[in-house]
């Protein structure tokens, strides 16, 4: 099966275990913790193993409390009913992670709206130009927790 | 300049011997959103979607607003179908703050979800007509939406942007004459159903447009992660409702409309037959109305730190949050997937090749809201 | 020769204040009929009966500012909505009211009127083709595709008449018609039916005007007088389309008791009935489906009612 499969590969590959993730409202959900720079070979194995499906990427900054950008990856195997979400933090003065539009080119929109909103630059990403944000908002990384929106208000 | 940012210095108004022509911001159909075709004579020859005009930076916004004030932007996501968003926003929160609600309170916020996805699929199949340039389907479904409408407006106050479903419960207490006017619209719907479907589904010029049109592989679908009506008239039978069950949609018997075909008219049947399954399940809920006096729980001020992943199937397809809370009064951070940005992204892939006409067609059967299309 | 009259019947009735009157009346029977389909109302308020409304939107648009796109022909870009107005109004003077009140009337009238409607796309491309905009030029095309599909069967429907009673003259075929006239001319009535619906740019023929496809096609760069007059200019052409149809296949201004000029408006009325029912319930065809059905279907059965009417001739 997909997912003993990719559960298995992972240990032996990367040495992570899969870990209840209750959280999930509506579906069995595993968490994986991994390093950023494999997060392609990971991606390449999701695929592998049936992992189709892409839901939502969604940072989190938490440099208020001490850390990085947190980036969480759900994917979904359609035929299996299971979940897995990938979590993996980068650094925010150095935010910088391999881009995985040609593994799942439904990231490719979701890459460009978090680079605009978070400054993520996605390495390989073929075009990375602005998408929602007006002009006077590019560059400021709005969704970043350093973004007060008062001064900005008009 | 920041890093990765690119200089736009594409030529607007023609490429070698393309026409590129700018359809939106201002055009009747395009809504407030800007679509690049690249024209040759009256092929198109490639797309490119520029949305971003009614960002509202929704996400931002919510870190700002206590949990149960959301709900006032929360809805404001689509108007048209904000009963859904509301839904999942109650669900997201009572998961983090670990609070139960009642039976009867699931069962009238399944009425509430499906009186929005009955509202907002009407507009829907309205508007695919629309895009054919003949508007009396429009205003046939207005008037029947009207009747649903006055059901929320008594139940809720308001005709759109109800704020009717609050993170633990409902906000009001469903009172008799309010069911009574459910009762009427249902029975309006269903006195004129027959009527509509006939004109509407079997509609010559309809299906001479429609057929064959925009069509969206299987493949495309995982590859793009579509959702809602799209990725079930490619046959693919996603439907949170029953893939994975949320507010006791366990309990209703009802069918997830699926079609194989993949072109723009199985997507304008999906949407034509949900609301007629969105019927079913809503006689069953007022029937099988679970007896029960208490219309909300208390939710604590502050929810006690962590994170919650929830989806909803809302009227475009499965919108999903994922909140962070750090124990505040206030969500930490709130992750909107709108089903809408995912679908956008297919009309790159299946315009090309089709004549401008077609291009119309195609964008009203992608089913889109710009309101969660750019949040 | 009675200078008077003849400067009575070209300014007033049935000259130039009568179009004008009509041009108010087109647009609000279209607007009251089809929402009487959607079930609505329609313009209610202003007058009685609403009926102001289109007055009052006339005004609003005469008083709009002129805007011409920097890089347009600015002469042509204003000539060209008077031409093509004139041009129209022209073609209503062949019309003739009763046997006596019409402006023109010449032996060749049906071939003057055919050929002044068909140099009409013309204009109308040369009206996209000015305004140097990407949506007008794609509608000015578009116009000509609709002059390859529309003006043949329409030339070819009208000729059978000509041949059946054997004259061009309005009033000599009204004249002349008659029930046998009417049932021998019934497949060229619903060619011609078609025909005007999609020369005149009506739904489901209305593919240069495509709202959802190119905003307003060729008009929509034009404001205030000039969009007015190109409006005008269609409305004109369905009105002038619709009483060709009523002189040649409907008995013009012939019935009884009350006065032709009655009758012919009753007719009018209801040609543009039918226009508007048309309107309200069809949706758009796309502009290669309006060729295939056309040149399969439309002409192919054209040709074939033309030799009908020879063989039923000879007979």
């Amino acid at each position: 099966m997909g997912f003993e499969n990719f559960v298995k590969l992972m240990k032996s590959y990367f040495g992570v275990e899969a870990e209840e993730y209750p959280q999930n409202h509506t579906a069995k959900t595993y968490l994986f913790k991994i390093k950023p720079e494999y997060i392609r070979e990971v991606a390449k194995l999701l695929k592998e193993n049936g992992f189709d499906f892409f839901h939502t990427l969604a940072p989190v900054d938490y440099s208020p409390k001490g850390r990085g950008l947190e980036l969480n990856y759900f994917f979904e195997n359609v035929e299996e009913r299971i979940w897995i979400l990938i979590k993996t933090e980068i650094p925010l003065d150095n935010p910088e992670i391999d881009s995985l539009h040609d593994i799942y080119p439904s990231l490719e929109a979701c890459e460009r709206e978090e680079w605009e909103k978070f400054g993520i630059f996605f390495k390989g990403h073929p075009r990375l130009k602005p998408l929602l944000l007006d002009d006077t908002l590019q560059g400021r990384w709005v969704l970043r927790k350093s973004y007060i929106p008062e001064p900005h208000r008009k | 300049m920041y890093k990765g940012a690119q200089i736009i210095t594409e030529p607007i108004g023609k490429e070698g011997d393309l026409m590129v022509l700018n359809w939106g911001v201002q055009h009747p159909a395009s809504g407030p959103m800007r679509i690049k075709v690249w024209l040759d004579g009256e092929t198109i020859v490639k797309v490119e979607n520029d949305p971003g005009y009614v960002t509202r930076n929704m996400e931002k916004m919510l870190e700002y607003r206590t949990w149960e004030n959301a709900v006032v932007n929360v809805e404001r996501i689509c108007f048209i179908d904000d009963l859904g968003t509301i839904l999942n926003w109650a669900l997201a929160i009572e998961k983090l703050a670990e609070v139960e609600v009642p039976k009867n309170v699931e069962y009238f916020r399944v009425i509430l979800a499906e009186v929005g996805r009955i509202v907002s699929h009407l507009i829907g199949v309205g508007g695919m007509f629309g895009a054919l340039g003949v508007a009396t389907p429009m205003m046939w479904v207005l008037s029947l939406r009207e009747f649903y409408l006055d059901f929320l407006e008594h139940y809720s106050g308001y005709r759109i942007s109800t704020a009717a479903i609050v993170p633990g419960g409902v906000r009001f207490e469903p009172t008799k004459e309010d069911m009574e006017l459910l009762k009427k619209a249902i029975k309006e719907t269903e006195k004129r159903w027959p009527e509509y479907k006939e004109v509407f589904k079997d509609n010559p010029t309809l299906v001479e447009r429609y057929k064959g049109v925009g069509i969206i592989p299987k493949e495309l679908v995982y590859k793009l992660g579509l959702r809602g009506p799209v990725a079930r008239a490619s046959g693919v039978a996603y439907d949170y409702r029953k893939t994975y069950p949320y507010s006791s949609y366990e309990d209703f018997n009802f069918n997830v409309v699926v079609k194989e075909e993949g072109d723009a008219y199985a997507r304008f049947l999906v949407v034509l037959e949900e609301i007629e399954e969105s019927v079913k399940i809503i006689k069953q809920a007022m029937e099988g109305m679970p007896e029960g006096d208490k219309w909300k729980v208390r939710v604590p001020k502050k929810i006690k730190a962590g994170e919650t992943f929830s989806a909803v199937e809302w009227a475009r397809g499965g919108i999903e949050y994922f909140v962070v809370s750090d124990g505040g009064t206030e969500p930490y951070r709130v992750k909107i997937s709108a089903p809408s940005f995912m679908n956008i992204w297919a009309l790159e892939y299946i315009a090309p090749g089709h004549k401008l006409a077609d291009l119309a067609t195609i964008f009203a059967s992608l089913y889109i809201c710009h309101g969660d299309l750019d949040r | 020769m009675d200078w008077g009259w003849i400067l009575f019947k070209t300014l007033v009735f049935p000259g130039l204040t009568f179009l004008l009157l009509v041009i108010f009346a087109t647009f609000y029977l279209e607007r009251k009929l089809v929402a009487d389909m959607h079930g609505r109302t329609g313009p209610y308020y202003v007058g009685p009966y609403g009926l102001l409304q289109t007055v009052a939107d006339i005004f609003k648009i005469l008083q709009k500012e002129v805007i011409i796109h920097r890089e347009a022909d600015k002469l042509l870009f204003l000539v060209v909505p008077a031409v093509a107005f004139f041009m129209v109004a022209l073609v209503a003077a062949f019309i003739p009211y009763s046997e006596t009140l019409w402006i023109v009337s010449t032996p060749y009238d049906l071939v003057i009127s055919l050929a002044l409607l068909t140099s009409l796309p013309a204009i109308f491309l040369f009206a996209g083709w000015v305004s140097k905009s990407k949506y007008p030029f794609i509608g000015g095309i578009r116009v000509i595709n609709q002059l390859i599909s529309g003006e043949i069967p329409l030339w070819l429907a009208g000729l059978s008449v000509a041949l059946w009673y054997g004259t061009f003259n309005y009033v000599e075929i009204v004249q002349k018609f008659d029930l046998i006239g009417f049932l021998v001319n019934l497949v060229g009535f619903v060619i011609f039916l078609v025909a005007i619906l999609i020369v005149a740019d009506r739904p489901p023929f209305d593919i240069p005007e495509a709202e959802q496809e190119i905003v307003y096609g060729f008009l929509t760069e034009y404001t205030g007088v000039g969009y007015l007059l190109l409006a005008g200019a269609k409305f004109l052409e369905i009105f002038v389309l619709a009483a060709m149809t009523v002189t040649l296949f409907l008995g013009g201004f012939k019935g009884p008791f009350l006065p032709g000029w009655v009758w012919f408006l009753i007719k009018i009325f209801t040609v543009y009935y039918l226009a508007f029912a048309i309107r309200a319930s069809t949706p758009r065809i796309r502009l290669d489906q309006l060729i295939k059905f056309t040149w399969n279907i439309l002409v192919p059965l054209a040709l074939l009612n033309i030799v009908f009417i020879l063989v039923i001739k000879a007979l």
